[in-house]
């Protein structure tokens, strides 16, 4: 009651104010940098709790009482401005850019803090660095753009799949893909029913929308998502409208792209001469000829580059219509976008329409509402050849297919085998890309709506209902002349998956000052999430007419139908405390506790505390007002958290239903494990955040991650007969540990020429702690692999047979055995000699394999924006890069094989002659042996990458003015426009296991080149136009 | 006082919205599998569990089809020309061969859900009833030829050592819930396997119905289980109890030759008469477009992979007169020869035949003139009535063709060649005579270097993946 009177005596007071002989005044504010106005600027009157803002013509007018002073002009971005009230009624501001982003506000989860007082590591990235980038996805653009966050886009296929590993990798065998919220529903990045081509659950969000993105690293920040926290966080907030100001925006941009880089395969003299040469070097005869191809009885010949038979100048086209408006009640923010992407392999394309409205509203001052929706649709057209390495896959197909043939005969796919004594099985690439589909149609709506009661001051309930729906319907043909669907009559499958995600959050804020010095935040809530996932999958084959490419059931001779449905659920309780005094100190803790449906029941909650301090030392009177600290801040944290992606019910022992052809049968699906409990990952962070001479931000971080109780899909011996053969089990431990340093600053700053600079690089080594009782290497799960997890060394560390160049006597191949010592092989004996003295020795077998300290992780990484402006030319270079990584290239070895598959040129050098130094050994067909696996493959990654460049030109002022419009700019830009690497592959960010792969492969066995289609680089010229 | 009243009831609201969604959301219980303690808890599960270990021997890298294309692909009649199949054509298989790796994985997945139903039916006998037996002979039957699918590709032939006391494969009759160190099994001597397969199949020929009706022959019955230990006793040797054996099946009088082999393969086929246990495929499970026998065996014009076809030295296989009706099974396509054996390229659904019933006519033959070292009358009508039916030209058997033992026995290898072939046996034929790999041949029909008998290469390595984990695993030579 005493609080009421409280308030109504402060409204009485206002409304006094607003009695007495008040004057306005008006004016208007700009930018120094280019003279535009600048609209949402925030003015009130020193020590007022209200003012007004700027319309989008920079105007403003604010009443203000007979004595006011003085009045504040702030504006994120900028630095703020104080101008005394003189007689003038007039004032027009000229607002200096800020390159101090301390003042920005960050969401840290289920509320906001100023990044100054903000105790935790977070990176936030805005919507601005992302947008307008001629790419599918946000999350590609997130490479080089935040330290400790690493990004890999495994292939230039679009929809290839985006790795994200915030401060290295958190698991071994489990997920470890960061949590991603959207507007506050944590959305779901899981397979929606996709065939033989992935799809990115990402690719959804249109770019465009994004208002920032928050990367929260630290426990402090992510212990508050609890179980799902280990991995880190990325917050996304999408754009809303602004109180005063309506803009309509435009933006498009349209070019095409290319491959980045093609390998060199033979010719078809070459294919003809080397594959002979091989033969005749095994005693075998030639089976590589020119042929008949069009029957005429003469032999023809035909040279054909494969690779540039499936690429092509793929056109990409980006439309976005938005619309922003707000009053002091209602804002809203409305867009559409429309994105056509043709990538350079002929059919990959994909389509992408999306519809967004963000509407807040105060029904009244103590009660809003509001709501955030997306709706897309993403038409993707995948490769019906196949992908990577699948026999008519790109760009296995064009690598290897015959050179010595032609493409088509007389307007028909030409699919015999030439003048060549020998099938190969793969079919001709151009027939099966161009005759076969996979197409992917995803249609998602993202939304939520929120309710928020504001019952006392500083106490606030906020109830938010978001789902995230989506279905995905593939559908795939193999047409009946070529590849696969040759035997089967023609073949089409469809798979139809259903997957929504409900998330209710309720909170409880509380926030107070007590007697100015002391700021406290308290957060209460809970949280209840469920997941559920269902898919129909069809096929049909032997179509009655080849004109049946669609699922017409009748059609075909054989069907055959599948089903399957998955759910999991959370419920979560939480908790935060913020503490503040004089802003100087501060302090934070908060607590989740987490329920998954997964776990047996005894162990189904865990509970994940973490705590932070910081000390803004700047604010220290010994230090303030200093000229070049201008601000300061030690922060440190340490906290828990916990990872759940580790299936459905992953303790819970079950037999699944099988097929024994016509006979439904029963089988082991998951031996179990009632024990399974969290897996922990402890995390240490010190970090600083300063700014120097008012210009240049440097956040500097030290972690120290430790995952113990690692939920572990332990390999034990098949002879167990477990499915996968492995069991899930809490056992083992691994680390990260690192710095990461970011900085951005502005060296030039001048009406006509500004230079702004952000850089930021982390370091990062990982290592194996421990793993079961005996401390077993733990192996990627596919039978091949180059790279294991060994207690006591970095994860993915390679383990190869070591490679000990071609003897230039013989022109054998030699490798060391296990202890060092080089053995020779011959393929036309399958003997082993020791060079040295022709002895006979045992064969270089696994057990030869060693542990190299090699990791496919980079231990540095990062990026560089150089951003210049020059009267209205603009200009933006920003280079990403990795360091300290090996990459194992499988492509190169596999094109180096002594098959009559075509070979890289490489294979050119191969030995000929006694004496010759090369590292080709001499041509032997079916000569398997010299290549095998070894380091002989294994190469250096570091890549400084050309990522972005673009040359921008904004009409002046003036001009726009005359139009009516507030900004018209044009502007150039290659994406991945080149890339410095010693590396001999397509390109060095590969990851041929971010495909369809476990999670075991993903974590412990990247890196590995097989088959990667190149990145596109692509071109774009674009059009941004605001009024 | 109003807004006072409205803010108590929004504060009870949250407190009832709180409530409402209390801890149901994660008290989910799976629809799509079976807690696995409730799984032999009705006869009708049990039933579906001893499906899912047939399912085991099923795996498209074991019995589906590729066990028997591995043993053909060891032997010298058929050729690997795409190089799919290089490093076991060329014997250059190394420790981390994902073929050996699969089949091993494969083979012991399929062991050890036979011993997890047994251990389940045991557990349970009130629930299966009288039936408990039976399918704890099935399960005991699928076992035997898991192992003995393993011994034969992982060890060297029962005969490589005097007693048999050299490495087989871990002989593991009862299954782990967890990984300990009793899980660390070392090999077992190829005799203790060959023990261990007696005592399955000789229990599932007791326990086994006469016939498994409508799943006759995908499923085992008596007559599968005998005619297997009859394999397993021939190929250890003892021949008195192989031919004892096979008499069961062939004086039971359930099975007869179909009037030509043709009648015998494909869509329609699959549980003719002379089909005694086949693993059964259908368009909707099957071994897929990389592991299906047709697949592998018919040219890519037809639609398959293309990657074997029959040598030379088998197609002029003196003996194999140019008119037998068996060549019917066989496609030339350009250059190359393809068996016809497995034509349902469209569905992939051929069944992979384990035992026909010319294999038991022509064991019990052998056996009987081995055990005897004389030429019977009953042995030369069962090699008879085999080759008669494919005959067209060629002069029939008599006894005055067969001066001795041993030119009748060589009778027998050349129509179990010959009627087996492209059905996995041909490797297992040459090592129980202690024969190595002659007249293999190159994709253009060269000569590729022969290989001798209990030569290193011709067994596979024990993975790398599972000696690895498990220190007791010894290698084999070579590896």
């Amino acid at each position: 009651m005493k609080k009421l009177l409280q308030i109504v005596f402060l409204l009485l007071l206002c409304v006094s104010f607003a009695m007495a002989q008040d004057r306005t005044i008006s004016g208007r504010v700009t930018g120094s940098e280019d003279g535009r106005p600048l609209p949402g600027v925030t003015i009130r009157l020193k020590g007022a709790q209200s003012g007004t803002s700027t319309a989008s013509d920079g105007r403003f007018s604010l009443k203000v009482p007979p004595g006011a002073k003085t009045l504040e002009f702030a504006f994120i971005g900028y630095l703020s401005q104080s101008r005394s009230v003189s007689s003038n009624d007039v004032i027009n501001v000229v607002l200096e850019p800020s390159y101090n982003d301390l003042s920005e506000v960050q969401i840290t989860g289920y509320s906001t803090v100023l990044k100054k007082e903000n105790t935790s590591s977070i990176a936030t990235v805005t919507g601005d660095a992302i947008s307008n980038l001629p790419v599918t996805s946000f999350n590609q653009s997130l490479a080089g753009r935040a330290a400790g966050v690493q990004v890999n886009t495994s292939s230039g296929i679009v929809g290839a799949p985006v790795n994200i590993r915030i401060r290295g990798i958190s698991s071994l065998t489990s997920g470890s893909q960061p949590l991603i919220v959207v507007d506050g529903v944590p959305i779901t990045q899981n397979n929606n029913g996709q065939l033989y081509n992935s799809a990115d659950p990402l690719g959804d969000i249109n770019p465009n929308d994004i208002e920032t993105l928050d990367i929260l690293k630290d426990a402090a920040a992510t212990a508050l998502y609890g179980s799902r926290g280990a991995a880190g966080v990325i917050l996304i907030t999408t754009r809303q409208g602004k109180a005063g100001i309506t803009k309509v925006t435009y933006d498009t941009y349209f070019g095409y792209n290319e491959p980045s880089k093609k390998i060199d395969v033979l010719n078809a003299d070459q294919y003809n001469s080397v594959i002979n040469q091989k033969r005749s070097n095994a005693g075998l005869s030639a089976i590589a000829a020119y042929g008949d191809y069009d029957g005429n009885g003469t032999v023809d010949k035909a040279s054909t580059d494969w690779q540039d038979e499936v690429y092509r100048k793929g056109g990409i086209m980006s439309h976005e219509f938005a619309v922003s408006s707000g009053t002091e009640k209602t804002s809203v923010f409305a867009s559409a976008s429309y994105l056509d992407y043709d990538n350079y392999i002929r059919v990959n394309q994909a389509r992408r329409g999306s519809a967004r409205l963000n509407i807040t509203h105060s029904v009244n001052n103590w009660f809003k509402v509001g709501i955030n929706t997306q709706y897309s649709r993403n038409l993707q057209n995948g490769l019906g050849s196949g992908t990577g390495g699948t026999l008519s896959g790109i760009p296995y197909g064009p690598f290897f297919y015959y050179p010595n043939v032609p493409v088509k005969v007389n307007g028909d796919y030409y699919t015999g085998h030439g003048g060549n004594s020998l099938t190969l099985n793969i079919p001709n690439p151009r027939a099966v890309l161009d005759q076969n589909y996979d197409n992917f149609d995803t249609k998602r709506f993202l939304g939520s709506g929120f309710a928020e009661v504001s019952l006392l001051p500083g106490l606030k309930i906020k109830s938010t209902y978001g789902v995230d729906y989506q279905t995905g319907l593939s559908t795939n043909y193999w047409n009946n002349g070529i590849g696969d669907g040759a035997g089967l009559g023609g073949l089409v499958q469809e798979v139809y998956n259903e997957s929504l995600v409900w998330n209710w959050a309720n909170t409880i804020t509380y926030n107070k000052v007590i007697a100015e010095d002391h700021t406290i935040n308290l957060l209460g809530g809970a949280e209840y999430n469920k997941n559920s996932t269902r898919y129909l999958y069809a096929r049909a084959s032997g179509a009655s007419d080849p004109f049946y490419t669609q699922f017409i059931g009748s059609a075909f001779t054989n069907s055959v139908a599948n089903g399957g449905i998955q759910n999991n659920g959370f419920d979560s309780y939480f908790g935060s405390a913020n503490y503040s005094y004089k802003q100087k100190y501060l302090a934070t803790a908060t607590y989740r506790a987490d329920a998954y449906s997964g776990f047996g029941i005894d162990h189904r909650r865990g509970g994940f505390p973490s705590g932070a301090l910081a000390w803004r030392f700047t604010q220290e009177d010994f230090l303030k007002n200093n000229s070049i600290l201008s601000e300061g801040k030690l922060r440190a944290s340490y906290g828990l958290t916990g990872n759940s992606n580790i299936g459905n019910y992953p303790s819970l022992s079950t037999y699944a239903p099988v097929t024994y052809a016509n006979l439904g049968g029963a089988s082991l699906s998951n031996p179990g494990n009632p024990d399974l409990k969290w897996e922990k990952t402890r995390q240490l962070d010190i970090g600083v955040d300063a700014t120097l001479f008012e210009k240049v931000n440097i956040v500097l971080d030290y972690y120290d991650k430790k995952t113990n109780d690692l939920i572990l899909n332990n390999p034990v011996p098949a002879t167990l007969g477990f499915p996968s053969n492995q069991v899930t089990e809490n056992i083992g431990a691994i680390s990260n540990k690192g710095f990461e340093f970011t900085a951005n600053a502005s060296p030039i700053n001048t009406k006509n020429f500004q230079w702004y600079i952000n850089f930021n690089i982390a370091y990062n080594k990982s290592k194996v702690i421990s793993t079961d009782a005996n401390n077993d290497d733990i192996t990627p799960t596919a039978a091949t692999y180059y790279s294991i997890a060994r207690p006591g060394h970095e994860i993915g560390s390679y383990y190869l047979i070591r490679w000990a160049g071609v003897n230039a006597q013989t022109g054998l191949a030699q490798f060391l055995d296990a202890n060092g010592n080089t053995k020779m092989y011959n393929p036309a004996t399958g003997a082993w000699t020791d060079p040295a003295t022709g002895k006979i020795v045992s064969a270089i077998t696994s057990t030869d394999k060693v542990l190299l300290d090699r990791s496919y992780i980079p231990k540095f990484a990062g990026g560089l924006t150089n951003d210049f402006k020059y009267k209205n030319i603009d200009l933006s270079v920003f280079l990403q890069f990795a360091t300290d990584f090996y990459v194992y290239d499988n492509t190169r070895r596999a094109l180096l094989g002594q098959t009559n598959f075509n070979n890289s040129t490489e294979i050119l050098n191969s030995w000929t002659t006694p004496g010759q130094i090369t590292d080709n050994q001499k041509l032997y067909y079916g000569d398997a042996t010299s290549t095998q696996a070894s380091t002989r493959f294994l190469e250096r990654g570091d890549f400084i990458r050309g990522k972005n460049l673009q040359l921008g030109y904004s009409l002046p002022v003036a001009i726009e003015r005359k139009m009516s419009l507030s900004r018209v700019r044009i502007y150039l830009q290659v994406q991945n426009a080149f890339t410095i690497t010693g590396y001999k592959g397509t390109n060095p960010e590969v990851n041929s296991n971010n495909t369809g792969s476990s999670d075991a492969d993903r974590n412990i066995g990247g890196g590995v080149d097989s088959y990667t289609p190149y990145l596109a680089r692509t071109y774009a010229l674009g059009l941004n136009v605001g009024f | 006082m109003k807004k006072r009243f409205l803010s108590y009831i929004s504060l009870a609201a949250a407190v009832i919205l709180l409530q409402a969604a209390c801890t149901k959301v994660t008290d989910i219980q799976p629809v799509d599998r079976i807690s696995s303690d409730l799984s032999f808890t009705t006869p009708d599960k049990i039933n579906a569990d001893v499906i899912g270990v047939y399912d085991g021997l099923q795996s498209p890298e074991f019995l589906a089809g590729r066990s028997l294309v591995y043993s053909d692909v060891l032997g010298e009649d058929v050729i690997d020309i795409t190089g799919f199949f290089n490093t076991i054509f060329h014997y250059t298989m190394l420790a981390s061969d994902p073929y050996a790796a699969n089949e091993w994985t494969a083979g012991y997945a399929a062991i050890q859900k036979a011993n997890r139903v047994i251990e389940g039916i045991q557990a349970n006998l009130s629930v299966a009833g009288t039936s408990a037996n039976t399918y704890i002979g099935e399960c005991r039957f699928a076992r035997a030829l898991a192992m003995l699918t393993l011994v034969d590709h992982y060890a060297h032939p029962y005969n490589f050592t005097a007693d048999a006391s050299h490495p087989g494969i871990p002989v593991i009759i009862k299954s782990s819930v967890n990984f300990t160190s009793a899980d660390l099994v070392a090999r077992n001597t190829v005799a203790e396997v060959y023990t261990q397969m007696i005592s399955d199949l000789q229990f599932a020929e007791a326990n086994l119905l006469a016939s498994q009706g409508d799943a006759n022959v995908q499923r085992a019955n008596k007559y599968a289980a005998s005619a297997l230990l009859a394999r397993v006793y021939l190929y250890k040797g003892d021949y008195a109890n192989a031919k004892l054996e096979e008499e069961k099946v062939i004086g039971a009088g359930v099975y007869r030759l179909n009037a030509d082999q043709s009648a015998s393969f494909g869509p329609g086929n699959y549980q003719s008469s002379e089909s005694v246990f086949s693993i059964s495929n259908n368009a909707k499970d099957n071994p897929n477009t990389n592991n299906a026998l047709p697949m592998h065996y018919s040219p890519i014009s037809a639609g398959g992979r293309g990657d074997l076809v029959i040598s030379k030295t088998f197609l002029n296989l003196p003996g194999f007169a140019a008119d037998d009706k068996r060549r019917k099974l066989m496609t030339v396509n350009g250059n190359y020869t393809y068996t016809a054996k497995y034509p349902d390229v469209a569905t992939r659904g051929d069944w992979a035949p384990i035992i026909r019933y010319p294999e038991v006519l022509l064991t019990a033959a052998e056996a009987s003139v081995r055990q005897t070292n004389v030429v019977d009358q009953t042995a030369l009508d069962r090699l008879n009535l085999v080759r008669d039916r494919s005959r067209v030209s060629a002069t029939q058997y008599t006894m005055a063709g067969f001066p001795t033992a041993q030119s009748f026995i060589d009778a027998i290898l050349l129509e179990r060649r010959i009627e087996l072939a492209f059905e996995g046996h041909r490797i297992e034929d040459l090592g129980r005579n202690k024969q190595g790999v002659t007249g293999k041949q190159a994709d253009d029909y060269s000569p590729i270097t022969p290989v001798p008998y209990g030569a290193d290469h011709l067994i596979f390595p024990i993975p790398q993946y599972d000696t690895k984990l498990n220190a007791n695993l010894k290698q084999n030579p070579g590896y």
